[in-house]
């Protein structure tokens, strides 16, 4: 079979809706994305290179998980085996089974007894932070700046989901979230707190040490990231599976980087190549491939999350109601968003009085439409 | 038919009315609203947003919006307005050519006036949306302490954005004529204004068609957006703070959250004795979590909150009120905020009488100036003011006294004489001192221009005399001439008001701003023109399989569906790059593929 100019685009708008849905962990959907690309675009590298991801990251046999969604188990079964996300087991860890919270918290505590590492009491979520407080940067606890990186994996209702966030934060050791423990991971719920999760990730952090209270948050997002993709990498976080975005092993050198970022362009990953590119532009601004790149990547994710919204002159309508809403796994930006949309306010207004970047609320505005918020 | 519109320029919402069938009615802008926020913000990628759209992100991008800018209106750079605003707004005033206060948006230096004819453009706007008709000329309402350079920049927005200002009226009067209050009243009336931004009294003796401004207060600084910042400060930030801990004030999304909700719920309790807030995901924590806020508000709540700020205008009234030293016989309630049960009930107990609440108090002022705008056009309405001049004129006399020639409320056209004498010993020369304003000493009073009379005779102080002259005509220029009683020599000056803007600076932007209406217009059609395009390609997109299946087996009907591929791909091409002429074509090809396809579709059908 011959693919079609129209298929290849039709494949490339499927891995970007993939990544989204993977994002918004709905690992479910998100394959069957990566499945049709294939369909459309046969041997699609980049479709492939999601899904091994995938098979190798949670162990699970791809058509069968599919398969086994349609027919969910029955209740006792709480898991299928192969579409556990069970993280290697290490000394000092916390082994988190994979299951389904809602149905936990739905049908009574004698399911719970299948669970044993994670306190019943937990809510619906489960957070591991990297921390990765310097303590080095000022003389005394109180004093001048700290910086730390906290990165979160999220499972939720949905146990096949996984989010990752990155923030980088500057503030005195006083401020700092007690929730934040130096030089530890932790896996955290929303009931009682934390449970140390694993010990490492000390010894990323000496380039942080080195720098002055100046630094710019650009910089430490930066070396944050290559921590994390360092701990990753020894295995010091074990259970925190890699976000999909750094699958392959990331490059850091700006060379390294822009390589990887010409790649992902040309296999359509634009979100990819555009989060590569801002890695290059964070350390050297004036780059000028990297701002060409920067330019053609934001153009192409535009018209994607264009062509989702359709007509940007139409006022959309929220779909659900405001006891619905509340359920809805959503940022604070996404939640602003939605509250501008009144069914008389166009696409194109929402984006403009949102004071955010054109691209993050037009692609704001794309989940939610794609999602059935609102449309 | 010529039509002039009535428009209310106001600090926070302006609205415009027309005259239809003898009836004033007020005109809803595209998104069904009244009143159009009188907002002006330059987004970031540098499209001006004007309304309720303008006001919807004034806190994301507060840098960048233009909010109140009829509180510089005709103000002089260092006058005390313009200093409370540069500690108060967050967006950038910085002083213009001619000692005037100018906005920054963007990288872009705008005027007062430039700014109020934005807004004014799109009052006219709405106006030829209803009327289908090219819209010229205007009446536009003033507060009534609007002085000379006030009104004339006024003037000046309208001819920047399109508009002859036939008339400028003061605010009370229009709410007075909206009430039916015109030639053949004798009454003495209170006009209780309580808008968005800003609080006005004034109390008017209406007699033989002429509208006699007796006493005026305020405070420029006290409105809605006072009673929606007790909700946000004193109720949902701090409640929020105690159970979470953060402070939302912080964050721009948030804080724009806080104030569109707590701007509603002050809305709903005008009706309702009770409301509630609710907004879902307002802040996120450092984790992946995000909090909602929901507050229920009673009346009693917000009433409790605001009012000292009610009590506020009360003290204001009941000094005006003295002031004017007359008995009110009519109270008048103008301003969104008089809506709320509390400020009609502390009116009431304020004049000990029931205000009149009969006409939309958001409307009022531009049904006024409707009517105005009508009565202009042919006296049918029985209705013509007479233009009065706001402040009293006169000069500037020894011991630092202002002594008037022309007082306020008097009707133009007019003249007045009086005659001086010197006041020192030997004296030969003297400077006359024009002023304006109603304080006795001159230097409360607002300096309209200055001028030399020399050649006295020495004399003994009081032995030379001179007389001056003020002469106001019918367009509102005031002359003044100065004439040495002994040998007849005289000098003269004609004050012109200025709203700071040179005639040079006028044209340029009255051409700018024609220029940025034909630029706005293209891009409308451009991206209508690139809506048909895209409807035609997703009705042939749909139809495209079927037509496939039925062509694709003959060797014509591979080469036709070849051709539509071209078709599709040249017409995405010109969407994608915004080419104007490629669309037009790419349409009329796409139409006729569409036709196509429409037939094969018929006969297989």
């Amino acid at each position: 079979m011959s693919t079609t100019g129209a298929d290849k685009a039709r494949a490339r708008e499927l891995l970007e809706q993939g990544a989204s849905l993977y994002e918004d962990g709905n690992l479910y959907d998100a394959l069957g994305c990566w499945k049709e690309v294939l369909d459309l675009d046969p041997g699609n590298p980049i479709a492939e290179e999601y899904l091994r991801f995938v098979r190798e990251s949670f162990q699970i046999d791809v058509d069968a998980f599919l398969t086994h969604q349609e027919e969910p188990p029955a209740a006792e079964t709480l898991s299928p085996p192969e579409a556990g996300l069970d993280p290697p087991s290490t000394p000092g860890s916390v082994e988190v089974e994979r299951m389904d919270w809602g149905q936990l918290l739905d049908e009574g505590p004698e399911l719970l007894e299948d669970v044993p590492p994670v306190p019943e009491d937990l809510a619906e979520s489960v957070d591991f932070f990297v921390d990765l407080q310097p303590g080095g940067l000022s003389s005394a606890p109180g004093e001048g700046a700290a910086a730390w990186g906290r990165q979160t994996v999220q499972l939720d209702e949905q146990y096949d989901s996984v989010e990752m966030s990155l923030d980088v934060s500057l503030a005195s050791l006083e401020d700092q979230d007690p929730m934040t423990m130096p030089t530890s991971v932790f896996a955290q719920g929303a009931g009682d707190g934390k449970r140390q999760f694993a010990e490492d990730s000390v010894e990323i952090l000496p380039e942080l040490r080195d720098l002055g209270e100046d630094v710019s948050t650009a910089r430490l997002a930066e070396i944050v990231r290559q921590g994390i993709a360092e701990i990753e990498g020894t295995g010091g976080g074990a259970g925190v599976p890699r976000a999909l975005i750094s699958a392959p092993n990331p490059a850091t050198s700006a060379d390294g980087l822009m390589a990887e970022a010409r790649r992902r362009q040309q296999l359509g990953d634009f979100s990819g190549s555009l989060e590569l590119v801002e890695q290059v532009l964070a350390r050297d601004g004036e780059h000028e491939e990297a701002r060409a790149f920067f330019e053609e990547n934001r153009t192409r994710l535009f018209a994607m999350y264009r062509s989702r919204l359709g007509n940007l002159g139409h006022a959309p309508r929220v779909r659900l109601r405001q006891q619905e809403i509340v359920w809805q796994s959503l940022d604070h930006r996404e939640g602003f968003i939605l509250s501008q949309i009144d069914g008389r306010t166009s696409f194109e207004d929402v984006i403009q009085i949102s004071g955010m970047d054109e691209l993050d609320a037009t692609r704001i505005l794309a989940r939610l439409v794609e999602h059935n918020v609102i449309g | 038919m010529e039509r002039i519109i009535g428009i209310d320029l106001g600090t926070t919402n302006s609205c415009v009315a027309i005259m239809e069938g003898g009836v004033p009615v007020v005109l809803s802008n595209k998104g069904g609203y009244k009143t159009t926020p009188s907002v002006v913000a330059v987004s970031e990628n540098g499209k001006r947003l004007v309304g309720h759209i303008a006001k919807r992100q004034a806190v994301t991008n507060a840098t960048n919006t233009v909010y109140a800018a009829k509180r510089l209106m005709g103000r002089r750079w260092g006058s005390p307005s313009v200093r409370t605003m540069l500690e108060t707004t967050p967006f950038t005033i910085v002083e213009g050519p001619n000692q005037d206060a100018r906005v920054k948006l963007r990288d872009r230096v705008y005027s007062i006036p430039e700014i109020s004819s934005i807004i004014l453009q799109e009052m006219r706007l709405i106006a030829e949306e209803y009327t289908g008709e090219k819209i010229e000329k205007a009446v536009v309402t003033v507060p009534a302490y609007f002085n000379d350079a006030q009104r004339q920049a006024t003037k000046d927005a309208g001819r920047i954005a399109g508009l002859d200002v036939l008339r400028i009226i003061n605010e009370p009067t229009a709410a007075a004529l909206a009430y039916g209050f015109g030639k053949n009243i004798d009454r003495t009336i209170a006009v209780y204004d309580l808008g968005g931004g800003t609080f006005d009294i004034s109390i008017l003796r209406i007699a033989d068609g002429v509208f006699e401004v007796l006493a005026t207060g305020g405070d420029t600084f006290l409105g809605g957006e006072d009673f929606d910042g007790r909700i946000i400060m004193d109720l949902l930030v701090l409640e929020f703070a105690r159970a979470h801990q953060i402070d939302l004030r912080r964050d721009a999304m948030a804080l724009q959250r806080l104030r569109d909700a707590a701007e509603k719920a002050k809305c709903e309790l005008s009706s309702a004795r009770e409301t509630e807030i609710n907004l879902p995901f307002i802040i996120s924590t450092g984790g992946s979590e995000a909090l909602h806020l929901q507050q229920p508000l009673s009346r009693e709540k917000l009433e409790e909150l605001t009012i000292d700020l009610v009590e506020r205008t009360i003290k204001i009234c009941r000094k005006t009120v003295e002031d004017a030293g007359e008995e009110i016989d009519d109270v008048l309630l103008v301003g969104g905020m008089t809506r709320m049960p509390l400020v009609q009930q502390k009116v009431k107990e304020c004049f000990g009488i029931e205000p009149l609440r009969g006409v939309h108090p958001d409307e009022v002022v531009a049904l006024g100036a409707g009517i105005q705008a009508a009565a202009l056009l042919e006296d049918t309405q029985g209705v013509l003011l007479l233009d009065v001049t706001p402040h009293s004129l006169g000069i500037m006399i020894h011991g630092g006294l202002f002594s008037v020639l022309i007082p306020q409320n008097t009707t133009v056209p007019t003249a007045k004489s009086h005659i001086f004498t010197t006041v020192k010993e030997n004296q030969t020369q003297v400077k006359i001192i024009v002023m304006q304003g109603q304080s006795e000493r001159a230097a409360e009073n607002e300096l309209l221009g200055e001028f030399i009379l020399t050649g006295l005779r020495p004399a003994p102080k009081g032995a030379v005399e001179v007389e001056v002259t003020f002469d106001i005509n019918a367009d509102g220029i005031v002359s003044v001439q100065a004439k040495n009683l002994d040998n007849g020599q005289q000098q003269a000056i004609t004050v012109t008001a200025t709203s700071g803007l040179s005639d040079e600076e006028m044209q340029t932007m009255i051409q700018e701003n024609q220029d940025y209406l034909v630029d706005v217009r293209s891009a409308e059609e451009v991206e209508k023109t690139k809506l048909e395009a895209q409807r035609a390609l997703m009705e042939i997109e749909r139809v495209f399989p079927s037509v496939r299946d039925q062509l694709g087996g003959f060797d014509f009907g591979q080469d036709a569906i070849k051709k539509a591929e071209g078709v599709i791909s040249r017409a995405k091409s010109a969407i994608e790059a915004g080419d104007m002429s490629a669309i037009k074509s790419s349409n009329e090809a796409l139409g006729r593929t569409l036709n196509m396809f429409k037939g094969v579709l018929q006969r297989i059908g």
